[in-house]
């Protein structure tokens, strides 16, 4: 927002033109964000939402962009989250890509350790490996420095380090130590 | 154990979306774009016409010439509306405001002005379908301007509840304190009105959001030829000297603003253009409105005063629909006269006139209720103020950023 009461820029009036373009180059990025965060019924209420909103401020904004839409996009699927009432989604295991090179109970780790991340550890570490965001455009999305996000973002990797070492550790030590165990008479 | 290259791997791995999944919503692209453009569409940003008086020493020795360009106004011999005449007196007394004492060297006139702007914003912590919450943002607008017309004009937006900003109403304060006082983006106008560890903005329930908090909508209404801003804005006036070109016969002007051929600055296109505005989009010409856009742009200028004050009350008078609405109370308790304007349909602009010397006291952007726009609170009339300009009086002082008056000299 500027004052001027010279200013020689026009004033703006919002372009529905413009504003199509707009949608149609982040409609991609925007559809994959929320269909990764609310479930499949709220889809498309959400990413209308979120271009609503757009529209709305897309004569005023200083600078429309991909990272300025995921803002919006934020604020809608909090929204809705709240509406629905329920966390998160945590990935259930018929959605894991799995790798064939991993094996289950790691991937399982990473799963129940990424659920018990903090919701912005969590949120972090989706725009990094879900989005595949980089630093700077995690910066504008989040609000934070680049910097800050960097602290972050090593900080939410060894909490999740520490949490998948520590279910690690627990299943090993919940694995039975007599190997013959009595029989019941 | 984990290593690195895993760990990035199974993060990636933990991505829900399918290509399935991905592939169905993409054929939903057209279904969401229908619902978007089903939404009302957003209320334009429009710069708002209003008289600000710049007067600048050329005003003194020219009175006598906008004297006469106000009488060759008059439509002859045809009754005038009540409203009308109000703006001609108006008009009259814009060329006897040039009495203002002149100015040694080093000298300003000094005035300052209340802008009020309605916005409206929404909480992650409120329902879906909740109503918005309403803020009225204050500011002062200061401006020093020389002889020469060099100067300065400068708005410092309020902190939050402070000098006049407020919520709109009783309810709208107690909605917020209920929901926890969620962040207020409406009420982070100043810079000392810091995002963070401000108890006007502090929401406990969002300690990590986004520079100490987020609200998921925010509606601002510009106006005035200026937004209310994050923090102090300034912006230096030069002294203009293209309006000189200007012709003075008022149709030749009409005609000229009709046409786009006037820009901000008072410099002329050689013909016909598409509106210095912008908001034609691609329209040759200027609306009615965009054609105020340019006056007001235009009045900035200081040696432009004499020549073009009365032209904008002429250019109001003559806007169908115009009408005098009586004696009525401008923001800072000052009696006038009130005369709305009507813009376009769901838009009026009301101006409050002195009712003794014309002089003009307030502007006022009103817009329909049923718009849609951020509306200071629905009003009986189906109208709700939008954006406010309350002048203060112009005394003089001995140099910009001083606010004390001086005695005549």
């Amino acid at each position: 927002m500027k004052t001027n009461r010279r200013r020689s820029e026009n004033a703006s009036t919002p372009c529905q033109g413009q504003f199509e373009t707009f949608y149609n180059d982040h409609f991609r990025a925007i559809s994959r964000y929320v269909a990764r965060r609310i479930p499949a019924s709220s889809f498309d209420g959400v990413v209308a939402a979120t271009f609503v909103v757009a529209w709305r401020k897309f004569a005023t904004a200083p600078n429309p962009s991909l990272a300025w839409l995921y803002r919006i996009a934020s604020f809608e699927v909090a929204r809705e989250r709240e509406l629905l009432g329920r966390q998160p989604q945590t990935a259930d295991l018929n959605d894991l890509d799995l790798i064939d090179t991993t094996p289950l109970e790691d991937v399982l780790d990473v799963s129940k350790a990424f659920s018990q991340l903090t919701e912005s550890d969590a949120e972090l570490l989706r725009l990094v490996y879900w989005e595949n965001l980089s630093r700077n455009e995690i910066a504008d999305v989040l609000g934070l420095s680049v910097n800050a996000v960097n602290v972050r973002y090593h900080r939410a990797l060894d909490r999740v380090s520490g949490a998948v070492n520590r279910l690690a550790s627990t299943a090993r030590a919940d694995q039975p130590t007599n190997r013959n165990p009595k029989e019941k008479p | 154990m984990t290593t690195d290259s895993n760990l990035d791997d199974m993060l990636r791995s933990l991505d829900p979306l399918t290509e399935e999944l991905d592939q169905s919503n993409e054929l939903r692209r057209g279904e969401v774009w229908a619902a978007v453009v089903a939404e009302p569409a957003p209320v334009p940003v429009r710069t708002r016409v209003c008289r600000h008086r710049l007067i600048g020493a050329s005003s003194l020795v020219t009175v006598a010439a906008a004297v006469a360009l106000v009488i060759g106004l008059l439509p002859g011999t045809a009754p005038l509306s009540a409203a009308a005449a109000a703006l001609q007196h108006a008009a009259l007394a814009d060329a006897s405001s040039a009495t203002l004492p002149s100015l040694a060297s080093g000298q300003y006139y000094y005035q300052q002005s209340t802008v009020s702007m309605v916005c409206q914003f929404a909480s992650p912590l409120m329902g879906q379908n909740a109503k918005n919450l309403t803020y009225v943002s204050d500011g002062t607008m200061q401006s020093w301007t020389s002889g020469s017309g060099a100067g300065q004009v400068t708005i410092t937006p309020s902190t939050a509840g402070a000098n006049g900003s407020h919520f709109a109403t009783v309810q709208d304060e107690e909605r917020w304190v209920a929901l926890g006082k969620p962040f207020n983006p409406c009420a982070v106008m100043n810079s000392s009105n810091a995002l963070n560890n401000n108890p006007a903005n502090d929401n406990p329930q969002n300690a990590e959001g986004t520079a100490g908090g987020y609200a998921v909508s925010l509606l601002l209404y510009s106006g005035f030829g200026f937004n209310m801003g994050w923090s102090t804005q300034t912006t230096q006036l030069a002294a203009g000297t293209s309006v000189n070109n200007l012709p003075d016969n008022v149709s030749q002007i009409a005609s000229m603003l009709a046409n786009g051929e006037i820009n901000f600055d008072g410099s002329v296109s050689p013909s016909p253009q598409v509106c210095p505005s912008g908001s034609g989009q691609g329209t040759v010409g200027c609306s009615t409105f965009e054609q105020l856009q340019v006056i007001e742009h235009l009045l900035q200028l200081p040696d432009a005063s004499a020549k073009f004050g009365s032209v904008l009350y002429q250019v109001l008078a003559q806007m169908p629909g115009a009408t005098l609405v009586g004696s009525v109370t401008d923001p800072s308790g000052r009696v006038g006269k009130g005369v709305v304007i009507p813009i376009d349909q769901n838009e009026k602009l009301e101006v409050i006139l002195d009712s003794a010397t014309g002089a003009l006291l307030s502007c006022t952007a009103l817009v329909a209720d049923s718009t849609g726009a951020p509306l200071a609170m629905p009003s009986a009339s189906g109208y709700s103020p939008v954006a406010q300009v309350t002048f203060g009086p112009i005394s003089v002082v001995q140099g910009v950023g001083t606010t004390s008056s001086s005695s005549a000299p």
